[in-house]
């Protein structure tokens, strides 16, 4: 069967070598402008072009008493682009984190570049019109109305307070307030589009039926077309495109107020590699239907992310065994890149008289996978679902380029993952599972023991 | 299987990622299953979609949704070993067994849709379950205003199709004989068609699925049961709902996809008064457009002459602007669903199932490129001509 056994190609581009036209290995050449990174992958036989692009600016960002505004912009980028792309066939997404914001190109091969001369016009030099900002500040309105009260996100917004502080900017409401939303102007959308959404500090990642040749005029192509009067108010941080190339990251200076470091910048720093040190446990009573429930546990730097996400696969199996255990409605598990470090966040809603137990559960089966389950067999048994389950959530395109970003974010080069996935050892995840630090537990929902939910 | 081989080098053609849906390969087995490739290079996933054509009668309807339900767990329990993704779903023409994992995986991918096509074991416990959540799912539509306009419209439109779930009369007198006799019926090889998305020479898949509808283990006859007739429901009704239905053409004419775009786009947030929808439903032989409505009191008769008079309306709005960004639209989303390989064996599959023929889905796409303002004009003054069936469910 070893016919079978198939490589995927990636051709990263980066900084200063020539790119390897045969081997499917990683190598990480100059950008010939703009983008400190631009990773493709090959997928020959896709008809779709899939361009994934990181900016470093999320809700985090948003100034103080005005909260929702980089909602408001994320979605009238959205339409903005929507509405120019529509003849082409082709479709955008923006997400708006709290630390980033994710761009989604897709469109057919035949309109990509058309697609993309969109995209790039509005992502880094108009940014979006009057009304398109307009529609979004209405959008997230209704949204912020039709959401009150709702229990889903007054737990997600306590578990950032809880895990970051109250005055941290990651535990503002992303989503803001119907105060602050109709405070945002204008010209405060234009202003952080302009000091934002700058190519120079994009991160991007390409997956489809494209190669070099395809992409290299394609990128110059964005870096000339950037007009200097849209740029930032403080020109000197851009490199003029003219001479922007293998060294143009020296000279790019950070916009006004500093980005999250990423991982490799907080070791360079000679910050903390862990988010805390110390567990903690709080309880909120609210009178709602069902508990809540958050389980951060802090990863050092050092943790191998391949062993990072077999653990976590591993854990929600355990977690969520077929047929479902009837106190649980749902669980999630993510690993949260915040400002202090990566998590490995669990979260679950819960029948509030098995809260307990669920409590137990999570924290006790996070403890526990590693040292009681992972025999060897056994062991073989998990990586291999876990290998498919890798496969399949990647098999979209746009996941797939959240996957390389995911590492290059990170400092890193991206992954061949399902190759390294076999060269996993039951020690790796059994090691993963012991760096994790203390953790923090938030538990949401009414108190049963008073007698009275509404405390 | 020489002479398989000389057969797919004679059908094959080059995938080009522009022309996404036209196969690398198309084998007629000998016996069946026909068997489409799509070549995927690179790719270390495979998706895999089998399917059987079922054409039910009324009065066995809901005994395939049986076979496909009970098949499905067998799928599932099966893909545990190796974490596969695997459905089985009812389309207008077929049961589709799809099941998608790691290329190396292939000979127990394989393996599962060998198992999902192999005669059930209908015990009593199993086929009573099975048939009470169909029954149950028919009164729980019985229940819903939406659905007994729909039903209905779908009794008007295809007299001789049934619902999948089945209906309280079929499934009351359905026995497991009669799922088996409609397992037996269908599930053979020669009619079974096999759509591929993965990096694999032919004869690996060849080779992999060599069991497919050999089962020779016959159960014997099981031990038939009954089912009373439970009370039946009747549904509260608040609003008065109100809906036609428009034969649309041929199942493969892409003019019926962009009508049902533009003419959605017409009462898109048109009026919080009434609540009005727009449907394209697949029929078998082919398309039917479906507007419904639903208002209260006085705003009734407004709502029903809007749902009549849509087509029209659409009709006369029609610009070169609107008709182009319709076509993008619908190209766009068989363009991103062939993006991975199980939307690609997805639509790939149901244009096969429904037509027969493997490029079908590559045609379509043809077609649609044809598709301009002045194609559509003469197809919707065709469709306003077209006798509408009507249907209304009032308080």
């Amino acid at each position: 069967m070893s016919w079978l056994y198939v490589l995927p190609l990636v051709i990263p581009i980066w900084a200063g070598e020539p790119l390897s036209s045969t081997g499917p290995e990683a190598a990480r050449l100059a950008p010939p402008d703009s983008f400190p990174v631009f990773v493709v992958r090959q997928r020959p036989w896709s008809p779709v072009v899939t361009v994934r692009l990181t900016v470093p600016f999320g809700t985090g960002h948003d100034p103080e008493g005005f909260e929702g505004t980089g909602w408001i912009l994320g979605s009238a980028i959205q339409t903005e682009i929507v509405s120019g792309i529509a003849s082409l066939a082709g479709d955008v997404q923006v997400e708006v984190g709290r630390g980033r914001t994710d761009i989604t190109l897709m469109a057919p091969l035949e309109s990509w570049e058309q697609a993309y001369e969109v995209l790039s016009r509005v992502l880094f030099r108009e940014g979006p019109s009057s009304a398109a900002v307009e529609k979004a500040s209405s959008r997230v309105t209704d949204q912020l109305t039709f959401e009150t009260g709702a229990p889903a996100r007054a737990f997600r917004d306590e578990t950032y307070r809880f895990l970051y502080g109250q005055d941290h900017p990651w535990a503002r409401p992303p989503q803001g307030t119907p105060q602050s939303v109709s405070a945002v102007s204008l010209e405060m959308i234009r202003g952080l589009q302009r000091e934002w959404f700058r190519s120079e500090v994009v991160h991007a990642a390409m997956v489809g039926p494209l190669d070099r040749a395809d992409v290299r005029p394609f990128i110059r192509q964005i870096g000339e077309t950037v007009e200097p009067e849209r740029t930032p108010p403080d020109s000197a941080a851009v490199v003029p495109d003219s001479v922007a190339g293998a060294d143009s990251r020296a000279a790019i200076r950070p916009p006004a107020e500093p980005i999250p470091p990423v991982r490799s910048e907080r070791e360079a720093a000679g910050l903390s590699s862990v988010a805390w040190t110390s567990g903690s446990r709080q309880s909120l009573f609210r009178e709602v239907t069902s508990t809540w429930i958050a389980v951060a546990f802090p990863v050092p730097q050092d943790v191998p992310r391949t062993s990072l996400q077999a653990l976590s696969h591993i854990i929600q199996e355990e977690l969520t065994p077929d047929p479902p255990d009837p106190g649980l409605y749902w669980l999630r598990m993510e690993l949260d890149e915040g400002p202090a470090g990566t998590l490995l966040l669990i979260t679950a809603a819960v029948d509030p008289t098995a809260a307990s137990r669920w409590e137990e559960r999570i924290v006790g089966g996070v403890r526990s996978v590693a040292y009681e389950r992972t025999n060897e067999p056994f062991f073989k048994w998990q990586r291999r679902r876990f290998r498919t389950a890798s496969l399949l959530r990647t098999s979209r395109p746009e996941d797939e380029a959240q996957e390389i970003l995911s590492d290059v974010l990170r400092g890193r080069e991206a992954r061949a993952l399902f190759e390294e996935i076999w060269t996993l050892s039951a020690e790796d995840v059994i090691a993963a599972s012991s760096a994790l630090g203390e953790p923090r537990i938030l538990v949401y929902g009414p108190d049963l023991t008073s007698g009275d939910t509404g405390r | 299987m020489k002479a398989l081989l000389i057969a797919a080098a004679l059908f094959g053609t080059a995938s080009q990622p522009t022309e996404p849906f036209r196969p690398d390969t198309v084998v007629d087995v000998p016996g069946g299953p026909r068997m489409v490739i799509f070549a995927t290079p690179g790719s270390p996933r495979v998706a895999l979609r089998l399917s059987v054509p079922v054409n039910e009668t009324p009065a066995r309807a809901g005994a395939a949704e049986i076979l496909r339900v009970l098949a499905e767990a067998r799928m599932t329990s099966m893909a545990a070993l190796v974490g596969a993704d695997v459905a089985a779903a009812r389309t207008p023409w077929s049961i589709a067994y799809t099941v998608t994992g790691a290329v190396t995986d292939l000979d127990h991918l394989a393996a599962i849709l060998v198992a999902a096509t192999d005669e059930p074991d209908l015990n009593r416990v199993d086929f009573s379950r099975a048939r009470n959540r169909l029954r149950d799912e028919v009164a729980r539509d019985a229940e819903i205003p939406g659905r007994i306009l729909r039903s209905r419209l779908l009794e008007r439109l295809a007299p001789d199709r049934a619902p999948h779930q089945g209906t309280f009369a079929s499934l009351d007198r359905m026995t497991q004989s009669d799922v088996l006799a409609v397992w037996s019926r269908t599930h053979r090889r020669e009619h079974m068609a096999l759509v591929v998305a993965g990096p694999l020479p032919v004869e690996a898949v060849l080779a992999a699925i060599q069991p497919l509808g050999r089962s020779t283990d016959r159960r014997g006859q099981p031990n038939d049961a009954t089912m009373p007739s439970p009370e039946r429901q009747r549904a509260q009704v608040f609003r008065s709902w109100y809906g036609i239905g428009v034969p649309a053409g041929p199942t493969f004419d892409p003019h019926a996809a962009v009508a049902s775009l533009l003419l959605g786009d017409r009462v898109s947030g048109s009026s919080a008064d009434y609540q009005i929808g727009v449907e394209l439903w697949e029929l078998g032989d082919g398309h039917a457009l479906v507007v419904t409505g639903a208002a209260y009191g006085n705003r009734v008769r407004t709502m029903q002459n809007r749902v009549r008079g849509l087509i029209a309306e659409t009709e006369e709005a029609l610009t070169g602007d609107a008709v182009s960004i319709a076509v993008a639209r619908v190209k766009k989303e068989l363009l991103l669903a062939a993006g991975t390989q199980e939307g690609l064996i997805r639509v790939a599959g149901r244009h096969l199932d429904a037509s027969g023929n493997a490029y079908q889905s590559a045609d379509y796409m043809e077609a649609l490129g044809r598709v301009d303002a002045s194609s559509m004009a003469s197809y919707m003054e065709r469709l306003r001509e077209v006798d509408a069936v009507t249907v209304e469910v009032r308080p």
